[in-house]
């Protein structure tokens, strides 16, 4: 098994809480070096299956740990707070140009999203790629034992940076040629 | 965290668990040997990955239904990083308790005509 599938599986492993790590960490990775071996699967289907099992199973872990239990509370409050933060200094200048693209062009064929606003996907995209590395970097930086404040901060940073990732993708799809745009005659 | 010590506290067992018993019925084992050996029990149907695994054992560790030894085969071929598992005296008799129940379950299910027919058709 590579060195590198080692280290996502490492990487893998952070979604169970640190004790739970501490305790079978090197175990967990000791079985998949002894399945690699004896099995012969693909490595990269072997680190599916892990990935399967460990969103399955990590959260149940989490939550039986009072202490975590307190931290995925306060990741859900802290990520519903930001979501709406979010979504009100975002989504509603965002609405307010749709509108009022669709009373300054006023046509069925124009799309509702205005186009300047849809240019920035790359923008978009450049932040989410930066808030997963730093998700992915924060475990790094800490020696991989997250205490509750870092493991918030990773968390929100890897939200953030799907979110940022699945908003350029939606701009990116919904440009379109500019000829498809232009008024009618 | 006390434990409960009632044989039926512990009924039914989840599946998962059950089947990390039998595994150690024979013996102790480290984690592969026991996944393999859930796999080959269950005919391939069972496929535990390492969290599934892990996690069963740290509870079944807790509730006092297994333990790990300190003996190892030989440390000089063995990994360090290997732990071996047995069942203590309370899962033994917590894995007997489950399968008097299975027993009893699947001789109901025959007596109503669902296992298989003399003749071996269903």
């Amino acid at each position: 098994m590579s060195a590198t599938a080692l280290r996502v599986y490492r990487l893998l492993l952070v979604l169970y809480p640190a004790e739970f790590r501490r305790r079978y960490g090197d175990e967990m990775i000791q079985l998949l070096i002894d399945r690699h071996r004896h099995e012969q699967r693909p490595t990269a289907l072997a680190l599916l299956h892990e990935t399967v099992d460990a969103v399955r199973t990590a959260p149940r872990m989490r939550w039986e740990s009072p202490m975590n239990r307190t931290v995925i509370i306060t990741i859900a409050a802290t990520v519903a707070i930001a979501a709406a933060l979010v979504a009100n200094v975002l989504l509603l200048p965002l609405g307010l140009a749709a509108i009022a693209a669709w009373f300054a062009w006023g046509r069925p064929a124009r799309p509702i999203a205005p186009a300047g606003p849809t240019g920035h996907w790359v923008g978009w995209l450049a932040g989410g790629v930066v808030a997963i590395a730093g998700a992915v970097m924060i475990p790094a930086v800490d020696g991989g034992e997250l205490s509750g404040f870092w493991w918030t901060m990773a968390a929100l940073a890897l939200l953030s940076g799907i979110a940022m990732t699945i908003t350029a993708l939606v701009l990116a799809t919904s440009q379109r040629p500019h000829g498809l745009a232009s008024p009618r005659h | 965290m006390s434990r409960p010590q009632q044989v039926e506290d512990f009924l039914p067992l989840p599946a998962s668990v059950m089947h990390i018993v039998v595994a150690l019925a024979d013996g102790e084992k480290h984690g592969y040997a026991i996944l393999r050996d859930v796999t080959e029990l269950s005919g391939g149907a069972v496929r535990m990955g390492s969290g599934t695994l892990y996690g069963s054992i740290k509870r079944m560790v807790d509730q006092g239904l297994i333990e790990e030894t300190d003996e190892r085969p030989d440390p000089a071929v063995d990994d360090q990083r290997r732990r071996y598992y047995r069942l203590t005296v309370l899962g033994q008799r917590v894995g007997a308790a489950e399968h008097r129940r299975l027993e009893a379950l699947v001789d109901a299910a025959r007596l109503r005509q669902l296992g298989p027919r003399p003749g071996g058709a269903w």
